[in-house]
Formats: C-alpha cells, sequence, structure tokens
C-alpha cells in the first residue's frame, strides 16, 4: 500500500482463496484511515501483541448500546485508526438483501467509516468498521433514513438472530426469521438501553441442526423440534441402501441407539430419538421430521469468560411456537420477562444468566419463575440416598 | 494527556473527557462539565450524582447499570425497573456511562460498555 511495509501481511495475500488482508486494501485504497490500520496489524504482527485499547465511552444520542469503541494504543504512529470504532446495525432476520440495500449500506460506510465491513460479526449484525465518535450520529441518521437500525452491545440484550428458516429449508419447525423479528421489535428498549447486570442473547434456530449454533452461545436458545415420529419413506430407504452402508453410517452413528435396519426394514424407536438429525441429514429423502412442530427452550449457554464455557439446559421440551405466534409470541415474551425479574433480583454485577441458575439450582430457579419440571429434563435420576423423608414420614404418623 | 480549564486551574482529563484525579472533583465541576453536554443539572441528576458518587466510595467500582435505573426509578416514582432505565436517557441522553459516571467524577467504567 506503499505508506507503511507489510512483508508479513503480504504473506496473508498468497494464494488463491480470499484474503483479509486483499479486501483491508482495497478498503484503504479509497480510505485513508484503513491505511493506518494496515500498518497497525503489521506492527503489532512484529509486536506480538494487540494494540487496541480495550473499550471505551463512545455512543450515539439516546442509545447506550450499539456503538462498540476501538481506540488505538500507537495513535501518534498510526493516526488514521486512533479511534476506529465498530457500529453494531441489527441485521435483517435471515440475512437477506436486495443488491440495492447493499450498495446504500455500502456507501455510507465508506461516507462515514473505514470502509470496511463485518459482514455478519459472530453477534448477527452488520459491523460497520471504522468512524470517530465525531462522526457516529451522522452514520447513525444515514442508517435509519434507509431503514436500518443499532443493536446490541454491552450489558443489553443482543442483538437476536435467526437461521434462514421456513423461507429456505425444509427442516424449519417454526417460522424462525417472523419470531426473531416480532421478538425483536418487543424488547427493543433492551436492546439500545443496557439495563442487565450483562449481556443477554436470544438466537432461534428452525430446527436441532442448530444452523445458529443457539445451543452454544445464546443465554435463551429457542430450536425447532417435533414431538412425533419421524416420518420413514422405506421405498427411498431401499434407493439410499444401494449407494452407502446404513447400518454403518446411519444405525451405527445414532447416539440413542434407537434405530435398526433388518431385512430392508428401516425402523426408529421414537421414544428414545434425542433429535439429533444425523438420520435426516444423513438421508434427507427418506426421512423427515414429525408433523407435530414446534420448539424447545434452552437457557444459560456462554463463553468461558469469566465463569468458563458452558451449554445451555433444557428449559422445557416443547413448546407450541407454532400457536404462540398467533398469540402475538405473548407466552415466549412472558416467560423472557420472568427470567430477566428472577435475574434482576438475585443476580450479581458481570453475572449471565447460566451462572446464576448453576448457583441457585435449576429446582428453585423453575419454581421461582413458574415452570412446572418435566422428566424430559432430568438427565438422571437421582443417586444420591442421602434424602429427607420428613414430609412422608409426617404423612404417615 | 488532555487538560480542561476550569476556574483557572487546569484539570487533567483522558481522552474522553474523564477526570483522572478525583479528588479534583467539586459539584461546580460537574455543572461546568455538564453545561458543555448542553445540560442543566436538576435535583434528580443530583441525586443520581450524590449516590453514584456515595456507591463508589463504598464499593471503590461503578454500579452495575441495573442499579442505577432501580435507584433512578426509586427517585422518580416509576412503577418499575425499565421505565426507570427509559428515564435515565432522559436525564443523560448519552447514557449513564458517558454523562452520569463523567459528572460524578469517577473513573470510567471498564467492560463492553
Amino acid at each position: 500500500m506503499g505508506k507503511h511495509k507489510t512483508p508479513q501481511l503480504d504473506e496473508l495475500k498468497k494464494g488463491k482463496w480470499p484474503s483479509f488482508v486483499r479486501e483491508i486494501e482495497r478498503a484503504a485504497s479509497k480510505s485513508e484511515r484503513t491505511v493506518d490500520l494496515l500498518g497497525q496489524l503489521e506492527k503489532s504482527y512484529e509486536d506480538g501483541i494487540t494494540l487496541w485499547k480495550h473499550g471505551g465511552m463512545v455512543g450515539v444520542r439516546g442509545y447506550g448500546s450499539g456503538v462498540v469503541g476501538r481506540f488505538s494504543d500507537v495513535p501518534e504512529e498510526f493516526p488514521g485508526v486512533q479511534e476506529y470504532h465498530t457500529a453494531r446495525v441489527l441485521s435483517v432476520p435471515g440475512f437477506f438483501y436486495t443488491s440495492d440495500t447493499l450498495r446504500k449500506l455500502a456507501d455510507i460506510c465508506d461516507k462515514y467509516a473505514g470502509g470496511i465491513f463485518n459482514f455478519h460479526g459472530s453477534t448477527g449484525d452488520i459491523q460497520i468498521l471504522g468512524f470517530t465518535q465525531a462522526e457516529a450520529e451522522d452514520l447513525f441518521q444515514s442508517l435509519a433514513k434507509i431503514g436500518f437500525d443499532l443493536g446490541g452491545s454491552g450489558s443489553a440484550l443482543r442483538s437476536p438472530s435467526a437461521c434462514v428458516g421456513q423461507a429456505r429449508c425444509e427442516w424449519a419447525c417454526y417460522d424462525t426469521m417472523h419470531a426473531c423479528r416480532e421478538i425483536t421489535n418487543y424488547f427493543l428498549d433492551e436492546v439500545h438501553r443496557p439495563p442487565f447486570y450483562y449481556k443477554f442473547k436470544i438466537k432461534f434456530s428452525g430446527c436441532p441442526i442448530d444452523c445458529t449454533s443457539s445451543g452454544a452461545r445464546s443465554d435463551l436458545s429457542v430450536i425447532g423440534v417435533w414431538k412425533d415420529n419421524i416420518k420413514i419413506d422405506q421405498e427411498k430407504i431401499a434407493e439410499y441402501a444401494n449407494t452407502f452402508d446404513i447400518i454403518k453410517y446411519v444405525v451405527n452413528k445414532c447416539p440413542s441407539k434407537c434405530i435398526s435396519f433388518k431385512e430392508g426394514k428401516f425402523t426408529i424407536n421414537d421414544k428414545f430419538c434425542v433429535k439429533c438429525m444425523h438420520c435426516i441429514a444423513t438421508m434427507p429423502r427418506a426421512l423427515k421430521p414429525g408433523d407435530v412442530k414446534g420448539a424447545q427452550l434452552r437457557l444459560g449457554a456462554k463463553a468461558p469468560v469469566v465463569d468458563g464455557p458452558r451449554l445451555g439446559f433444557l428449559l422445557l421440551p416443547f413448546y407450541d411456537i407454532n400457536k404462540d405466534k398467533e398469540d402475538g409470541y405473548s407466552y415466549f415474551t412472558d416467560l423472557v420477562q420472568r427470567i430477566w425479574d428472577f435475574w434482576d433480583e438475585h443476580g450479581k454485577n458481570r453475572e449471565r444468566i447460566g451462572e446464576l441458575v448453576q448457583r441457585f439450582g435449576i429446582g428453585n430457579f423453575m419454581e421461582e419463575i413458574g415452570i412446572e419440571p418435566h422428566p424430559a429434563v432430568v438427565s438422571y435420576p437421582r443417586t444420591n440416598p442421602y434424602i429427607k423423608f420428613d414430609n412422608q414420614i409426617d404423612k404417615e404418623e | 494527556m488532555a487538560f480542561i480549564e476550569f476556574k483557572g486551574q487546569k484539570i487533567e482529563v483522558d481522552d474522553e473527557g474523564y477526570i483522572q484525579d478525583m479528588s479534583k472533583w467539586t459539584p461546580d465541576l460537574a455543572e461546568f462539565l455538564a453545561k458543555q453536554d448542553g445540560i442543566e443539572l436538576t435535583e434528580t441528576h443530583w441525586e443520581l450524582i450524590n449516590w453514584i458518587r456515595e456507591y463508589f466510595n463504598e464499593n471503590q467500582v461503578c454500579p452495575a447499570v441495573r442499579l442505577v435505573a432501580k435507584k433512578t426509578a426509586d427517585l422518580c416514582s416509576l412503577s418499575n425497573v425499565k421505565e426507570g432505565n427509559k428515564k435515565i436517557y432522559e436525564l443523560f441522553p448519552d447514557g449513564p456511562a458517558r454523562m452520569l459516571v463523567k459528572y460524578a467524577g469517577l473513573s470510567k467504567p471498564t467492560g463492553c460498555v
């Protein structure tokens, strides 16, 4: 790029595949400040440390979230990245954009920022990179003019995100995009003005394959499931049997060993099915999810920060989200509010809901938010023999 | 390091205008900082500023935003924390971290806020 020598970055441009260095260079050809981004990155490779300061107080008027501050540690050397903030912009559920919309977004990104995007960040937001606090308000207003709003950051409800759902996928058990849009609109205050002890994420996946990885990285994951039996087409099974070894690739891979394939007949003991979808995904023409569709709710997944990573636990094994859709998701929003009220009352600063529930006990938590435990949420029965039988003894007396 | 001129003395602030030496804080300085953002401090503003300073002195850390919202709801007799949280943005339009904390002369909150 001329201004800075970047031998280490140049290594990352080699090969036929896309390169982030090449993309940043293309942005830098139009944006002076992005030239310094390349320079700073090269320097951080040389020094072996990142040269960004953590956090910073940036934002737009009326919102407490949506803009993430990035300040350079070496602004004298790279003045262009002294302030190089990130805007989180609420994405469209399912990530559908017209090319015209993309061009408008790109024009805004060129005009007010460093000319580069994260499309999308792992939060599910469109991220516009490289603007200063002085430009933030104009950037925000021009986004609003084309119908985009800022998303969540900090101790807010982070921008909910959804898989492509019924728009493009045969397995979606509910309308993820509709749910995501409605829930986002309902809780927009919580997105824009951080009200919690720490972040809270909701993600919507249409089936247990979980394309948004909600089960591992959202505090509340809504995952489509079915309640009845997997639909089997034996003729199509026979066709698959001619092309690969069903015993080896399907039956033996079933985690709950509930499939059998004998004398050309494929059967599933659905009682023991854990809905991993491996068999359906391996033989999509022969097997289909059942007809009684809804969603399960899992709570408390998070990344390692503070207390170690965790997966969500099953809160509701089956919730009729398709019926709730007709009621404007009132059951769902009510439940979320009860969870937040519980968090509000018992939580500590920087404690995610999953950590709080662990500290408090799942049983106590479910009692407080008014959910009856279901046998399906118990992974195995209690093995500890030291149980008090006071109540029972009293009754007998 | 940047400085602001106030009543003839130079007060050291960081890049974002937070004062560095908490002992330099005076109520007049809070009024002065607020005025720069075009905000006239009312009684409710002051109750929050005094409360957050007390909290900081006790805990050596800024309160969670949830507590600020609760306090605001209490002060303004609002029905719930949610309303309290909205009210904060009426009082401090740039948000509690960027205005309330700055005017109270406390150190910048950490974390991804």
